[in-house]
């Protein structure tokens, strides 16, 4: 389960403190997609970024499977984003020295999985997501459909508890944003992994089992 | 740590971005190819300097007051090149009723034509022949006493005297030698004194400390042998200044390359800035980042070096073969009176230093784009990329 209890975050911006997190709380059960609505500047990605403990609240916690991740010192949530965490971010955002395949490999070399694993799990995330084709192309030769989805394989391959992803469907069409929504809830569905999506596109809805509704900064409505 | 996926991973950023990979390890090939060569070339005048200033006259080992038992012979060790034995006579010279007092050494031409280069000094007549009654005068003195190749002077060594024909006059352009010095054959009926000067050629890459102690080890009564580096001091300094000014210059060098490189690194870096907030973002902490920054940058260095130490030594071994002649900017001076033709020489420390100095500047070149990186948080990183 992922509990935040009055989260807020706060930034100096001159002279002046914006308030971008105000008493944000709700709780995603596992295995759950969780989607966050809000406009550009709503607090979308700072949420995202404290949940991940890539960013640290001035107040209130974040509980991830029993973990205070804000309570983490900065080794500690390095491991934790490593084994517990997957991100996919706008734009897919992969390593482009890198092929689609290494790309997924990554993350699995990181946690110091088997070579075995690693090839089943990638044969299986490339099979799985249609990407074998693709697999040993450079990330400057994928449509952006197909770079979402190595940088969604690359999210789950080491079978995280949570991934986060931010606008996922963004750079997309609408038809792409909607097939991939619907590959990254199946599978995440399949391997129980949480799912908490920040986005402003209404289109993914049907899929969510929670929609929070943030708007400056305050969770406006839950459903 | 997984030292193998970082190596991976520098690799691959290297490969996708080869054309400021090829640019940044070209500019540091060169400047090692350049460095390799200057510091080969440094040698190459030190050897040259060292040559004519021992090739001369002295050897680079010279013994002085050696007794008469001890024979040249008993010098011959498997280091030496050769032994010249002379003998040094304070005398006085007389042509035309004008005197001038000097010391006479009686040689053994053949010897010395075969050893030393001071029969290349003669600017009037020839070289002294085997066992004639034959002097070889110096500029300075002919002048005095009025004398010319083809002359005839008397020679007076204590009581006795010697009618010398004048065959050559020589000018070394060294000032202990052009000055109180003539030259004679060792001829039947010359009185020699009871103690001989050596000049002791060694074979190249003799170290003289070992070699002295060598003499000294054999029981010979050698306490009157002196390597060059005691009797020329000012060349020894010469050439420590030759060696400091050489490795100042490749501190510049590399300094100045690398400085340019941790600019040209750090865009390099810092254009691709958002994949690194994504490796911390995924949790890679702040010391694999680093490893994977300078593992680039050392993968650079160590493939720039190798290819500049190659074209280094090409160049060394390509001039190495006709040599450089520097004799239009050394016509006088007497380091490089006999020769002035460099063969620049590839030591250790020539192909070694460059590299070495190049591999320390490179972690100060990688201390940049390293601190860029890791300082920030992850979620900056990629909000600002």
């Amino acid at each position: 389960m992922i509990q935040l209890e009055n989260l807020s975050k706060i930034y100096p911006r001159g002279k002046a403190f914006v308030t971008v997190l105000s008493d944000v709380s709700f709780c995603v059960k596992k295995g759950d997609l969780a989607l966050i609505l809000g406009k550009s500047g709503s607090g979308k990605t700072t949420l995202l970024n404290c949940i991940g403990g890539l960013d640290l609240p001035q107040k209130g916690s974040v509980n991830c499977f029993g973990i205070r991740v804000d309570k983490l010192s900065g080794r500690k949530r390095n491991n934790f984003r490593r084994q517990q965490l997957g991100f996919v971010f706008q734009s897919g955002n992969l390593i482009t020295s890198l092929s689609a395949r290494r790309n997924i490999e990554f993350p699995l070399i990181l946690n110091n999985y088997s070579s075995a694993r690693i090839r089943d799990r990638v044969a299986f995330l490339l099979n799985r997501l249609d990407l074998e084709d693709v697999a040993e192309a450079m990330p400057s030769s994928l449509s952006r459909g197909q770079a979402q989805r190595v940088a969604f394989a690359r999210g789950v391959a080491h079978g995280p508890g949570l991934l986060l992803a931010d606008e996922p469907t963004a750079s997309l069409d609408t038809r792409t944003g909607l097939e991939l929504t619907s590959l990254m809830n199946a599978l995440s569905k399949e391997e129980k992994i949480t799912m908490i999506v920040a986005t402003h596109d209404k289109e993914i809805i049907p899929f969510a089992d929670l929609i929070l509704h943030l708007s400056d900064g305050r969770i406006k409505g839950e459903e | 740590m997984n030292f193998s996926l970082w190596l991976k991973t520098a690799v691959a950023f290297l490969v996708v971005n080869r054309r400021t990979t090829f640019i940044l390890c070209f500019l540091i090939s060169f400047a090692i190819g350049t460095l390799v060569f200057i510091i080969s070339l440094a040698n190459g005048i030190s050897d040259i300097m060292i040559t004519n200033s021992t090739g001369m006259y002295s050897g680079q080992i010279s013994g002085s007051n050696l007794p008469l038992s001890l024979r040249p012979e008993q010098l011959k060790k498997p280091f030496v090149k050769a032994v010249l034995q002379r003998f040094q006579i304070p005398s006085m010279i007389i042509h035309q009723e004008r005197e001038r007092p000097l010391d006479l050494v009686a040689i053994y031409p053949d010897q010395e034509k075969a050893h030393s280069f001071f029969y290349k000094k003669i600017i009037a007549g020839r070289f002294l022949v085997k066992g004639q009654k034959e002097i070889l005068l110096n500029l300075e003195t002919a002048e005095r006493i009025g004398s010319r190749p083809g002359d005839t002077i008397i020679g007076q060594i204590g009581e006795h005297q010697y009618e010398l024909k004048v065959v050559g006059i020589f000018q070394t352009g060294v000032d202990s030698l052009d000055r109180a010095l003539a030259f004679c054959p060792v001829f039947e009926g010359l009185i020699l004194p009871e103690t001989w000067q050596a000049a002791i050629f060694v074979k190249r890459g003799t170290d003289l400390s070992s070699a002295l102690s060598d003499f000294s080890r054999s029981g010979l009564k050698v306490d009157g042998l002196k390597p060059w580096t005691q009797l020329m001091p000012d060349l020894t300094q010469l050439l420590e200044l030759n060696d400091i000014c050489v490795n100042i210059l490749v501190f510049i060098v590399l300094g100045v390359v690398s400085l340019g490189c941790a600019g040209a690194f750090a865009i390099f870096v810092v254009s691709r800035i958002k994949e690194y907030g994504i490796l911390r973002a995924m949790g890679v902490t702040g010391l694999e980042t680093g490893i994977l920054i300078c593992l680039q940058v050392v993968l650079m260095n160590v493939v720039a070096s190798a290819v500049g130490v190659l074209a280094g030594m090409l160049t060394v071994w390509s001039f190495g073969r006709a040599g450089i002649d520097l004799s239009v900017w050394t016509s006088h001076n007497r380091y490089f009176a006999a020769t002035a033709l460099i063969f620049p020489r590839l030591s250790i420390g020539a192909a070694a230093i460059p590299p070495a100095v190049s591999l320390g500047f490179c972690f100060v070149a990688a201390a940049w784009p390293v601190w860029l990186v890791v300082s920030q948080k992850a979620c900056d990183i990629i909000s600002k990329g």
